[in-house]
């Protein structure tokens, strides 16, 4: 095997597949890239198992061929001061690497004990707007859980309903509903859980086609498909809990304000709440909302002008649980919404209210 | 301004409150100790005829009818050694508003200011000497020092060896009188320290003092610079009084009355521990974030076990939200050897005034259900109400009901 490819390119997607190779794992290959060249195209890829990137870009190969090389060899490439990187694998998996004046030798493996990774040749299922996609998983894996002791909530549930997508994630004190088209080519009714950990990856791209092609296959695997890249993922074999049926169809309470000054307001409450679990009383009146917080740190009360429509209302929350989705919320106001002193307070978008939802529980006193 | 400290002990404490209770047993060797048909049969404490014999503490009864054949075995009374001790601290409470209990027969009394009162520190400590033994029977040994460290050192090594039972340790005359000590006498060294610092050819306190402070930080961290401090008999702490205390932690620990193999019999043992810990942090109003489990293995000479802890989720004093963070912590980390004693503890408390209310479950209820199981056992005994695994074998539950500290109340 022998290729010559360019330095950046190559780069961009070795970084990619760092992301995902697991630093120690049992099997030995799992902790390389795997790099296979077949007529001027170089197709790369990574694994642990449960989730998984691969990628192609052009190359100039001399000889075609495989080989599983350590995951160092992104940060071989990335301190190379040559714009155009040879390599060359030896039938004992010895890979040369040469450019001007540097000749690296990396001790490669076999790439027969790469595992069989899964391959996007099955029809699409459903295809989502590449932006809109990335807006939607923001939106709501910053709320799912991290404990393991709640496996089906440390994913996303998505559910797909002729062509709208719904992405629910909670930890049990807070949930988050995002609702966006699809082009639902299949037709397909779906609900599975999605664990965060390759769309957390994916999101941080700058893909430049509109659209992602997205399919599930017999193993229990979705596989997205953009640009260059393949992303794929396993399932959770969990049943989500029925949680939705805890928002509330009628508010008591209305509350209108301007999002900076939330999160201004919220980050200085913070600043002392975070002493005692975050704990912030507020007081909603007619024109003002009053934040107070105390720990044994000392104390904070700040007004914050808002609308309101409705009740008066005095609540117990969380203030990091309040401030995280402020900054997933497009536009300048924000809507937040109560029921009575223990129910749930509902926050959303001030003018596109359907599309997203974050529901958090109060702190009972 | 110089501080003024003492530390006062009893003498053979549980076996003095016998005598005193019981004149007739004075001048005989006389041995406080469990059943000595079980683990418990050790001797908890002996007087000073029994110590003649060469009867220590911790020693199995057996042994003890070997050394001394006329020994007299007591079987405990734990609450009449609560109640004695609690008395003592209101008779300390007569010298001095700032006294702080620091096991069942040892006291902290902070006496800075009060010679103005009751005269020189000798006279202060031969003062309070005389009212506990003319009070309660008990004879009391006090180390006299400049901060809590000296008065420990004063007492355990001087005080507990002279007739009159009080003996004073000053920043001037400390390195005189500990130096030449072997190092196992230092407050703080047990003998897994002193073999290591045996292994660096120290062999007395002096020896310890002799060493850079940063050797000894950079080779044991904060433990080895207090060490060194301890050398140097010198101790930041103060004695609070109790009433300031805040409860950082609340645990609970047995030591179990065999070794046990079987999984399913410690995780029973488990669950009342964790049951036990809950409920005194529910007494308290508290709930914690942090969970430490503590276990040690059965081979005394080869000293086994472990303490791990792991962080919750969210605080909680809920027995069923806590237990399976043990079990797991138990599983990771047991080494499948025989058990000796188990232990449970839980940290990083707060007020359980605010509760973070939950999608998934009723978190109330769960909060209710174990304040109205506190309330049954308060009123109706620890045994009126139980999880059904007590009732299987391995449940500690019903031989330690009604014993204080797994001795008898």
């Amino acid at each position: 095997m022998k290729f010559l490819a360019e330095q950046s390119e190559m780069l961009f997607y070795l970084q990619a597949c760092m992301k995902v190779s697991p630093q120690r794992s049992t099997i030995p290959s799992l902790e390389g890239i795997y790099l296979c060249c077949v007529e001027n195209e170089m197709n790369i890829s990574a694994t642990n198992l449960e989730v998984g990137i691969r990628c192609k870009f052009p190359a100039h190969t001399e000889k075609d061929g495989a080989v599983v090389l350590p995951a160092k060899l992104g940060e071989i490439v990335r301190m190379i001061n040559d714009s155009k990187v040879e390599v060359e694998v030896e039938d004992n998996f010895k890979a040369l690497i040469n450019c001007s004046n540097v000749n690296f030798q990396l001790n490669g493996l076999n790439p027969l004990d790469f595992p069989e990774l899964p391959d996007f040749n099955k029809d699409i299922d459903w295809t989502i707007n590449t932006g809109l996609f990335k807006e939607m998983i923001r939106q709501t894996a910053f709320c799912v859980s991290s404990d393991e002791g709640k496996a089906p909530l440390t994913g996303i549930q998505f559910s797909v309903e002729k062509d709208v997508l719904t992405l629910t994630s909670s930890d049990s004190f807070r949930l988050s509903v995002k609702r966006g088209n699809i082009e639902n080519v299949s037709g397909k009714e779906m609900n599975f859980i999605l664990p965060v950990k390759i769309i957390n990856e994916m999101v941080k791209f700058n893909f430049s086609q509109e659209k992602i092609l997205v399919t599930l296959d017999e193993k229990n695997q979705i596989l997205f498909k953009v640009d260059n890249f393949l992303f794929f993922s396993k399932l959770l074999e969990e049943k989500y809990p029925a949680i939705e049926k805890v928002i509330p169809m009628e508010f008591n309470t209305t509350l209108t304000a301007l999002k900076n000054d939330l999160v201004g307001c919220l980050q200085r409450i913070i600043l002392i709440s975070e002493g005692n679990n975050f704990i912030t009383k507020i007081e909603v009146r007619d024109k003002t909302a009053v934040f107070l917080a105390n720990s044994e740190m000392g104390s904070v009360e700040e007004q914050v002008e808002i609308e309101k429509q409705g009740e008066d209302v005095d609540i117990y929350l969380n203030s990091r649980f309040l401030i995280e989705p402020l900054r997933y919320i497009e536009g300048d106001q924000v809507k937040l919404n109560f029921s009575e002193t223990n129910g749930p307070c509902v926050i959303t978008p001030f003018d596109e209210e359907d599309a997203y939802l974050y529901l958090v529980l109060p702190i009972k006193s | 301004m110089r501080r003024i400290i003492f530390l006062a002990d009893m003498e053979s404490f549980y076996a003095s409150v016998e005598i005193a209770r019981d004149p007739s047993l004075r001048g005989k060797p006389v041995v406080v100790c469990g059943d000595p048909e079980r683990r418990r049969g050790i001797v908890l404490a002996a007087n000073r005829e029994a110590k003649a014999c060469g009867i220590e503490t911790a020693m199995g009864a057996w042994e003890c009818r070997s050394l001394c054949p006329q020994v007299i075995f007591i079987r405990p009374h734990m609450q009449d050694y609560i109640n004695v001790s609690l008395q003592m601290t209101e008779i300390f409470e007569r010298f001095t508003d700032r006294v702080a209990p620091y096991s069942i027969d040892e006291q902290f009394l902070d006496m800075t200011g009060c010679e103005s009162l009751f005269g020189p520190p000798r006279e202060m400590a031969l003062r309070i000497n005389g009212e506990i033994l003319r009070e309660t029977g008990v004879r009391c040994r006090i180390g006299i020092g400049e901060n809590p460290l000296q008065a420990k050192m004063a007492c355990d090594r001087f005080a507990k060896k002279n007739p009159q039972g009080v003996f004073q340790l000053t920043c001037e005359n400390y390195a005189g009188l500990t130096w030449p000590l072997p190092i196992r006498d230092l407050f703080g060294v047990g003998f897994r320290m002193e073999r290591n610092l045996r292994r660096l050819g120290i062999k007395t306190i002096g020896g310890l003092a002799a060493l850079p402070r940063e050797k000894m930080k950079s080779r044991w961290g904060i433990n080895g610079e207090v060490l060194w401090l301890n050398a140097h008999g010198i101790d930041y702490s103060n004695i609070h009084s109790r009433s300031t205390e805040k409860y950082k932690g609340v645990g609970h620990s047995m030591t179990l009355p065999r070794d046990y193999s079987s999984k399913e019999k410690i995780e029973v043992v488990l669950l009342e521990i964790t049951e036990e810990v809950c409920r005194r942090a529910r007494g308290l109003r508290k709930v914690g974030r942090v969970v430490n489990l503590y276990c040690r293995g059965a081979d005394f000479d080869n000293p086994t076990g472990f303490s791990r802890q792991k962080k919750l989720p969210e605080p909680t004093a809920v027995t069923m939200d806590i237990y399976p963070v043990v079990l797991r912590l138990f599983d990771t980390h047991w080494d499948r050897l025989p058990v000796r004693a188990l232990g449970v503890s839980l940290s990083g408390l707060m007020e359980d005034r605010y509760l973070q209310l939950s999608l998934l479950e009723d978190k109330e209820k769960k909060v209710r259900l174990g304040r109205a199981m506190d309330e049954v056992r308060e009123r109706f005994g620890i045994t009126s109400l139980f999880r059904a695994s007590s009732l299987t074998p391995g449940s500690q539950l019903f031989d330690r009901a009604g014993k204080i500290g797994g001795h008898e109340a």
